[in-house]
């Protein structure tokens, strides 16, 4: 036989792009607002990108004295403490050609201004998880597993010190394994781990312990600690964030969204798009006292 | 005529332009496993941990880059990059009580941090592995390190205190572990569970035999005889 039409001689593009398509992996959890942390304010206009957060010696902080009927007190010292936070600017660009700008059926300005968005609110979590290490109470090994045990001790930790919650408890993938392990394998009491409803996401909020009132989120941008990797429980104050909102000197082609500044710009010359995020916020650890550092193994 | 309009001159840096990424299957977002900014590791008098059946100073690392920690980047005229001004981070651990441990305290060219990649740093018991997401860490030689810091006279050793807490703090590490092993299924494994219980009890003759030992209560608090009440 001969003169068969086959693929292999008709005028063919190599191949199309489908319709569907997938993410590249990534953490792409958002921890947002918590009561855990401490909204240390904005420093827009304020003639500082450093902000002091206040801790104070009020409101039951204060022992009194028995005194007689008349008798003249001595006053006390008050007591008060300070962390400083500041805010830094952390920034992502991409420049783009004109002909892979316009040949593209997906990538416009519209959808890497909302990548770079994304990008902005998962790296604040980096940035939040980082400080875990700083903490001096630390439970746990870089050689065992994380367990509903050493959680209930970090709480406990929290809880003999004073610290309001609710708690938060921010940890790498690998606790979560700890903690779902020990769930799964059948934990009879009333220590149940309760998993969120509905479609399991890879990280991000994932549930909370009800008895025990901490809310559990995962990362994977936790940071590693020896071998292992470190997390955190934290109560109200522990760490402090603060952030600047961006001035938008040109609202044609930038775009602010509370802390983060989207812009576009152009090369004319060299027909070059150019988009960009800033992120300005500034994390810190507020008072040591108030987190627990908990390492386990990877 | 209209002037031409010149572009302003740029004051910082450029943001480095991403690298658009088509193939790689690993997520952009983490650094290489192990590894972190840079970082300086801190002391606190009285945080103490056991581990390779020594007590050891639990150091603290604080990860430094713009806006995290208190840190914050030192630029030259031209906007570019040259240091970080720790000022502020300092300031906060010392109103902790926190002190930090200097890169090389071990003598002038030596440091506990190093770079195995541009941008990300590791202490030097963690080494990375190219080409595979592989670390190891020696374990062994970090203790060795955080004992001689103590021996060396850099951080005081613990005082009794300090011991008394990491004690209690064991004992509530050693109940619970009991507690979980007690009942099978709380932790992964019946064997895991008792091995825990017989890790922190390792821990704890360590502790016990540092609290005989120690002579060093801190400063006595003293008082006259209190009044006789009837």
């Amino acid at each position: 036989m001969a003169n068969e039409i086959l693929t292999s001689n008709l005028e063919r593009v190599d191949s199309i792009l489908s319709s569907t398509r997938l993410l590249l992996l990534a953490d792409r959890a958002i921890m947002g607002a918590h009561p855990a942390i401490l909204e240390a304010g904005d420093v827009a206009g304020t003639g500082s990108n450093v902000i002091k957060v206040r801790r104070l010696g009020l409101d039951g902080y204060n022992a009194l004295a028995s005194a007689t009927e008349i008798q003249d007190l001595t006053n006390i010292a008050f007591v008060d403490a300070s962390t400083n936070v500041t805010v830094g600017r952390y920034s992502v660009s991409h420049d783009a050609s004109t002909i892979s700008m316009g040949t593209d059926p997906e990538l416009d300005w519209a959808r890497f201004a909302q990548s770079l968005l994304t990008d902005a609110l998962t790296y604040e979590t980096t940035l939040a998880a980082a400080l875990a290490t700083g903490f001096s109470d630390s439970l746990g090994t870089d050689a065992t597993e994380m367990s509903l045990t050493t959680l209930l001790t970090a709480t406990s930790t929290l809880e003999a010190a004073n610290v309001s919650g609710p708690y938060l408890f921010v940890g790498h993938s690998a606790h979560i394994r700890g903690l779902r392990l020990e769930q799964l394998l059948g934990v009879a009491g009333q220590m149940q781990y309760q998993p969120p409803a509905g479609v399991q996401v890879g990280t991000g909020y994932k549930g909370r312990v009800p008895v025990i009132d901490v809310d559990v989120f995962q990362t994977n941008r936790s940071p590693s600690s020896g071998s292992g990797y470190a997390g955190m429980l934290v109560g109200q104050g522990a760490i402090a964030r603060a952030h600047m909102t961006p001035p938008v000197s040109d609202p044609s082609r930038q775009r602010a969204m509370g802390n983060i500044l989207i812009e576009y710009g152009r090369d004319p010359g060299a027909t070059i798009d150019q988009y960009h995020a800033h992120l300005y916020v500034g994390f810190v650890e507020n008072d040591d006292a108030r987190g627990v550092q908990i390492i386990c193994k990877a | 005529m209209t002037k031409p309009r010149t572009q302003p001159k740029r004051t910082v840096e450029p943001t480095a332009n991403a690298a658009y990424v088509e193939t790689a299957q690993t997520s952009r977002t983490s650094a290489p496993k192990g590894s972190h900014p840079r970082f300086y590791l801190a002391s606190m008098q009285d945080a103490w941990e056991v581990s390779s059946g020594k007590i050891v100073p639990a150091l603290m690392r604080y990860v430094v880059r713009d806006g995290l920690n208190g840190t914050q980047a030192v630029q030259n005229g031209g906007g570019k990059v040259v240091g970080v001004d720790a000022t502020v981070l300092k300031l906060n651990l010392s109103g902790k009580g926190k002190t930090i441990i200097p890169h090389d305290i071990d003598g002038p060219g030596t440091s506990y941090m190093v770079c195995p990649y541009p941008g990300h740093y590791v202490d030097r018991w963690t080494t990375l592995y190219g080409g595979a997401d592989l670390t190891t860490y020696d374990r062994a030689g970090y203790d060795a390190w955080r004992a001689g810091l103590v021996d060396d006279g850099h951080i005081p050793a613990p005082r009794l205190p300090a011991l008394e807490r990491l004690r209690g703090r064991l004992q509530m590490e050693r109940d619970a572990a009991a507690r979980a092993a007690a009942k099978f299924g709380s932790v992964v494994t019946e064997t895991e569970a008792h091995a825990e219980v017989k890790r922190v009890e390792a821990a704890l003759v360590v502790v016990d035999a540092a609290i005989r030992q120690c002579s060093d209560l801190g400063a006595p608090i003293t008082g006259g005889t209190a009044e006789v009440m009837a």
